[in-house]
């Protein structure tokens, strides 16, 4: 049944661009607005991915987490990791983070904060979740954003950052956060209340995240993290998001345009911003 | 008594009172109009000044409001671009706009509260003032500040936000893009800081008082700032009450009342001007302007006390000028005094004090100069002194040198004719004594010396002395001549002097009358023989006919030496000469004492003799004088022989006047020496035509070169060898268009006696040069030269310009001369021949046998050819002298290797004579006479031929023989 769905929005989908018109670079003061309302979100975007990053780099280098893999002390180390709670209790309540924990190179959470609550049940099977091998991989300083994903701690659908620690040059282990996908949307629903236009998210998945017209449900629905329980396909005037992009784009993480079809005229916009595509767009 | 007037009075006021007071009256004019002009203008400029500085603070504290306003707004602008802000687009999701807007207010603390609005107005975040996030802001300048602005609010508009402040707005820029305005800034500054800042402002000079005052007020009057000193309430109120009324932002009018009121508020272009502040200051006139008056005051006080100074200054200084001046003015006065006093000059010490003299000041230089003045007076007047004397003596022995080297005696008398001044000539002239004349001296005392020494004063030189002394008045120079006691004779010329009196010069001129007499003898008179000339014997002549009695006669003789050229050729000149002087005393001794011998020149004298019986005395005269010259004559040891012919004329018979007697007489002379020489003859009236004809003859011969007349003929010279032509002699012909043929023997002397011989001769030689160009070149062409020919010293230019026109061979002309031509002027001769012989040029030597010594002539020169005369040939069959003489001779030329050549060859049988006795070449009308030059050709082709053989022509044809 599902893949019937899916099916059918294919092909509707391409029965919409072969019918539809692509204009790109159409109405120009109308284009610009929603460019401007595409840029604007990506902005807003950007700079929450760029504070999480920045917050969760600068925690990362707090001596209570070198202090804890120099020492061999198990009441030592127990001091230490009272002291990475703390610092992880302030970083949540800073950044309004879901879920913070440490995790080793053998997929061990040391520390775990959820909410304002230190968990006690550390996991210790965390080198199975999608974001422990970017977080490895990743540079010093650098932090892996994550897809969204439904956080199993959190129940929620967080957007996960992670960085490297590192003691004496060895990555010794991961700092994650989780940040709701909510604080996400609520900036962009601000910023299209503001606007004429509308701010949608597709996931390099095709999946539309959000859509300013509407809410979208991200209650956990039974134990399914399948995507398509969640988020719709993406599909605009009948493209899907490559051909979206292939139709305005002026290069891979940026366009604008204006697209006919299916009945509909659109101005649109869209900025890239890791995995997610920000798109403004508006009827004409 | 006249009472004086202040212009009186001053003009006869001291130096030093006038020096003093117009230094006062300056120094007083010139502080006073100073003062006046310092302290007007000075007011003016302080004012000005005041005023300006007071502007200058306002606008300076303007300024400062406008720079703390705008570094404000910078401030604020500055934490609008900081990164947190950038979280406006998150809506301070996490709380980092808020923390910093807390730290920026502790940082910043002007600021009294800031707010973060997002683009809608909504309150992002928010420190110092009760707002909340999401909250909405409501401010007038928003909507600016998000259109991209920075912005101030005017004071105290958002009462709700804050009270008394101002409100800054800047915009939130997106940091992906510059243009897009994401959110406002808003801070609020209190007044409290502006505050303590113009309470801080000077307002003039403080020191001047307290009462002053500054204020600041907005557009709307609100008065923002105002000075809160108490004792400024009184200068508020008036400020308040200024700008009462007064628009905002209007600029006030300085000087308000009692006040300098000033106002500034920032210009239109200020970014700050829409607030509309006015900045007022007030300062009362005392306070402002206290110090003019201080001024002023010090200024007239200054004045007065410079007034005064100078004046003392002035007497002193006027002192200290003129006392040396005044000293000084008296040393003039005392010099004027003493320079009347000849002898002596005041000394300099006399006159000016030694003190003024060591002034080291225009005074002491005055006096060293005045000092220097007096001395080069005093060197001047020696000097001029010293030249005047040298002048004097120079002048004096200039005189004496003049008067004593004349060669005039000079005596000068004064007025009254007493001797002034004497030379010694004049001495020396009369042999008067040295000493004996005296200056003073009158002419009669003068004379008495002149007799004692042997000067007799005659009856002439007595009037003329009277008529000197009586004559003052006449002023015209007088001569007199003089004779002194020895017989000299003294020119004496008195000229009158300007100032009376006279200059008289006496000159000795005994030698010069003796001289004049002398002239005036030689005048008509020979001075070789001392006997009459021409003009005295024409005048002796005319005398003597003049006082002839009727019936009585006269004769005039004529003499010509024979002979004479020979004796100065032999002995000399001066032996000549002697001759002449000898001939001369001869001549007079033959004559009566009535008779005249006059020397004519050269060898000819005249004589007259008057009152003759008959022809007959003259005949035995003539005869007395021949004998008496024909007489040898000793002169310088050799015994000379000369002859004479007379010409004889005689009064009446032959002249009535001494011209025509003197012509008959030349004509008769003529006629003497063409009859043979040393014999007389009587004129006759046929001398005078045959000279008229004569004449006649001269002029044709002068016409008939130019008339071409002349004709060259010629005649064959034949070789005996031969019997060929060798040569053709040139003989000149003259056929006149009226006479006819003219005989060579009749023009060529004439020609020679006039001249015209160098000319024809000349010509000649062309011709014949020419025609010999055309003939066979073993044919010579012979010209005959004549002596005046060598005399021309033409002669070897002539012959090489005929050699060279012609272009004949040298060695083709011969050239033939007579023994006559070696007589005369021989070594000149000699030399022209030897030339001639240098050019290649042949000579013969012409009529041989007939001159005088020959044989001598032969040695001198070496001729190619002698020419027997014709004579000889004549007789040579018939005389057996002319045979041994041309015998002699072709042997002589054989011997010297000369070509004999016989002339007048006539008969076969002379030909064959001649041939017989070994003669070279024959010439004669045996074979032909001269002919013409179209002829010549023939006889070349001719002679030789049988035919010729018995040719004779007769000998009265013969051509006469023409130089060349």
């Amino acid at each position: 049944m599902k893949n019937s769905a899916i099916m059918g929005k294919l092909v509707c989908a391409g029965l919409a661009l072969a019918m539809s018109g692509v204009v790109a670079g159409g109405a120009k003061a109308d284009t610009a607005a929603v460019d401007a309302l595409a840029e604007r979100a990506a902005a807003a975007i950007g700079r929450l991915h760029s504070n999480a990053q920045r917050a969760l780099v600068t925690v990362a280098q707090d001596e209570a987490f070198a202090d804890y893999f120099h020492t061999h002390d198990a009441s030592e180390r127990h001091r230490h990791k009272s002291r990475i709670d703390e610092v992880s209790l302030a970083t949540q309540d800073k950044f309004h983070v879901e879920e913070m924990c440490l995790i080793d190179p053998q997929g061990a959470e040391i520390s775990r904060i959820v909410g304002d609550e230190i968990a006690h049940d550390l996991a210790t099977d965390e080198a199975d979740a999608p974001f422990f091998a970017p977080g490895f991989a990743a540079d010093h300083r650098q932090v892996y954003t994550s897809p969204i994903y439904l956080s199993p701690d959190a129940d929620k659908w967080v957007v996960a950052y992670v960085t490297p620690v590192l003691v004496d040059g060895d990555k010794r282990s991961i700092l994650h956060y989780e940040h709701a996908f909510t604080a996400y949307g609520d900036i962009l629903q601000r910023l299209a209340a503001n606007d004429a236009g509308e701010i949608m998210i597709v996931a390099d998945t095709g999946h539309v995240i959000f859509d300013s017209r509407r809410e979208i449900p991200t209650e956990r629905v039974g134990d399914l993290e399948d995507r398509d329980d969640y988020f719709d396909g993406f599909d605009f005037a009948g493209l899907d998001l490559a051909g979206f992009r292939q139709a305005i784009g002026q290069d891979a993480t940026r366009g604008q345009g204006r697209i006919t079809g299916q009945d509909v005229d659109r101005d649109a916009a869209f900025r890239v911003v890791g995995p997610w595509t920000l798109i403004g767009w508006q009827d004409l | 008594m006249a009472t004086a007037t202040p212009v009186a009075r001053w003009a006869r006021a001291g130096l030093r009172l006038k020096v003093a007071a117009m230094l006062f009256t300056c120094a007083l004019v010139s502080l006073g109009i100073g003062t006046l002009v310092a302290t007007y203008f000075g007011e003016r400029a302080l004012r000005a000044e005041v005023a300006d500085k007071a502007t200058r603070t306002l606008n300076a504290e303007m300024l400062d409001l406008e720079r703390w306003l705008d570094r404000t707004m910078y401030d604020l602008t500055t934490l609008a671009e900081t990164n947190v802000m950038q979280d406006v687009l998150i809506a301070d999701g996490i709380g980092e706009i808020a923390r910093s807007l807390a730290a920026m207010r502790t940082r910043y603390r002007e600021f009294a509260a800031f707010v973060v609005t997002d683009e809608t107005g909504a309150v992002i975040a928010a420190e110092g003032v009760d707002l909340s996030p999401g909250q909405d802001l409501d401010i007038d300048h928003l909507d600016q500040s998000l259109a991209g602005l920075p912005v101030v609010g005017g004071f105290d508009a958002h009462p709700g936000l804050a009270d008394d402040s101002f409100l800054f707005s800047v915009p939130i820029r997106a940091e992906y893009d510059q243009s897009t305005v994401i959110g406002v800034l808003s801070g609020t500054i209190g007044m409290d800081r502006l505050r303590e800042q113009l309470a801080r402002v000077q307002i003039g000079d403080e020191a001047q008082g307290a009462e002053r005052a500054l204020l600041l007020r907005d557009g709307e009057g609100r008065l923002l700032y105002r000075t809160g000193s108490d004792t400024a309430d009184e200068i508020v109120q008036r400020l308040l009450a200024a700008v009462e009324g007064a628009a905002p932002g209007e600029a006030l009018v300085r000087d308000q009342g009692p006040d300098l009121v000033t106002s500034a508020q920032f210009p239109a272009e200020s970014p700050f001007a829409h607030l509309e502040l006015q900045m007022l200051s007030g300062v009362t006139e005392e306070a402002a302007f206290g110090s003019i008056a201080q001024l002023k005051r010090t200024l007239t006080l200054t004045t007065v006390f410079l007034g005064l100074t100078m004046l003392v200054f002035g007497w002193i200084a006027s002192r200290g000028l003129t006392d040396p001046i005044t000293a000084m003015s008296a040393a003039m006065n005392r010099l004027s005094t003493g320079a009347r006093d000849e002898s002596r000059t005041p000394e300099v010490a006399e006159l000016i004090a030694p003190s003024i003299l060591a002034r080291k000041d225009e005074i002491g230089l005055l006096a060293r100069s005045f000092d220097g003045l007096i001395t080069q007076l005093a060197q001047a007047r020696a000097r001029l002194i010293e030249q005047s004397e040298l002048e004097i003596a120079k002048r004096n022995m200039r005189l004496d040198a003049a008067l004593n080297n004349m060669s005039q005696g000079l005596c000068m008398y004064g007025p009254k004719g007493e001797l002034v001044v004497h030379n010694r000539r004049f001495e020396e002239i009369y042999g008067l004594p040295s000493g004996a004349l005296k200056p003073g001296m009158k002419i009669a005392q003068i004379l008495e010396v002149m007799n004692r020494a042997g000067h007799v004063t005659e009856a002439q030189d007595a009037d003329f002395i009277s008529l000197l002394t009586r004559r003052d008045s006449d002023r015209e120079t007088l001569t007199h001549l003089a004779s002194t006691g020895d017989g000299r004779s003294v020119s004496v010329s008195c000229v009158p002097m300007p100032a009376g009196g006279w200059v008289a010069t006496f000159e000795d001129v005994t030698q010069r009358k003796r001289d004049e007499a002398r002239i005036e003898h030689m005048a008509p008179h020979d001075a070789l023989t001392d006997l009459p000339n021409r003009l005295l014997f024409t005048r002796r002549i005319e005398e003597t006919l003049a006082v002839a009695a009727r019936g009585r006669q006269h004769a005039v003789l004529y003499l010509d030496l024979d002979h004479f050229k020979a004796v100065n050729d032999l002995h000399g000149h001066p032996a000549g000469d002697e001759l002449l002087r000898h001939v001369g005393a001869r001549l007079r001794g033959c004559l009566r004492p009535s008779g005249v011998v006059a020397r004519l020149g050269g060898d000819e004298f005249a004589i007259i003799e008057s009152d003759i019986a008959s022809g007959e005395e003259a005949r035995k005269l003539a005869e007395r004088i021949i004998e008496e010259i024909t007489r040898p004559f000793e002169i310088a040891g050799h015994q000379v022989a000369i002859g004479t012919s007379i010409g004889i004329a005689l009064y009446p018979d032959d002249g009535g006047d001494a011209q025509t007697l003197v012509k008959a007489a030349d004509m008769a002379l003529y006629r003497a020496k063409a009859d043979g020489r040393n014999g007389f003859r009587f004129f006759e009236q046929e001398m005078d035509s045959s000279m008229q004809q004569r004449r006649m003859l001269e002029r044709d011969l002068r016409l008939a070169l130019q008339n071409d007349e002349f004709e060259v003929h010629y005649q064959p010279i034949v070789d005996m060898a031969t019997s060929r032509v060798s040569c053709f002699e040139a003989l000149l012909r003259w056929t006149h268009p009226e006479r006819g043929a003219v005989s060579p023997a009749e023009f060529i002397p004439l020609a020679e006696e006039i001249g015209l011989i160098s000319e024809i001769g000349a010509w000649v030689l062309q011709r014949a040069c020419d025609a010999a160009a055309g003939w066979p070149a073993h044919v010579r062409i012979a010209v005959n030269l004549s002596p005046a020919q060598f005399r021309s010293q033409q002669l070897l230019d002539q012959v090489a310009q005929a050699l060279s026109q012609a272009g004949l061979e040298p060695q083709r002309l011969e050239l033939e001369i007579t023994e006559s031509v070696l007589l005369r002027q021989s070594e000149l001769v000699l030399s022209i021949l030897k030339q001639l012989r240098g050019m290649g040029v042949r000579v013969s030597m012409d009529d041989f046998g007939t001159g005088y010594s020959s044989l001598g002539y032969l040695r001198s020169f070496p001729f190619d050819k002698i020419k027997i005369d014709r004579s000889f040939i004549r007789d040579i069959e018939k005389s057996g002298d002319a045979l041994s003489i041309v015998r002699a001779i072709t042997g002589l030329g054989t011997s010297l290797g000369m070509t004999t050549t016989a002339e007048g060859v006539e008969t076969f049988e002379q030909l064959n004579q001649l041939r017989s006795e070994g003669c070279n070449e024959v010439q004669g009308f045996y074979y032909s006479p001269a002919v013409r030059l179209d002829a010549v050709p023939a006889l070349l082709e001719g002679i030789g031929a049988a035919h010729y053989g018995n040719m004779s022509m007769p000998s009265s044809s013969r051509p006469k023989r023409i130089p060349a």
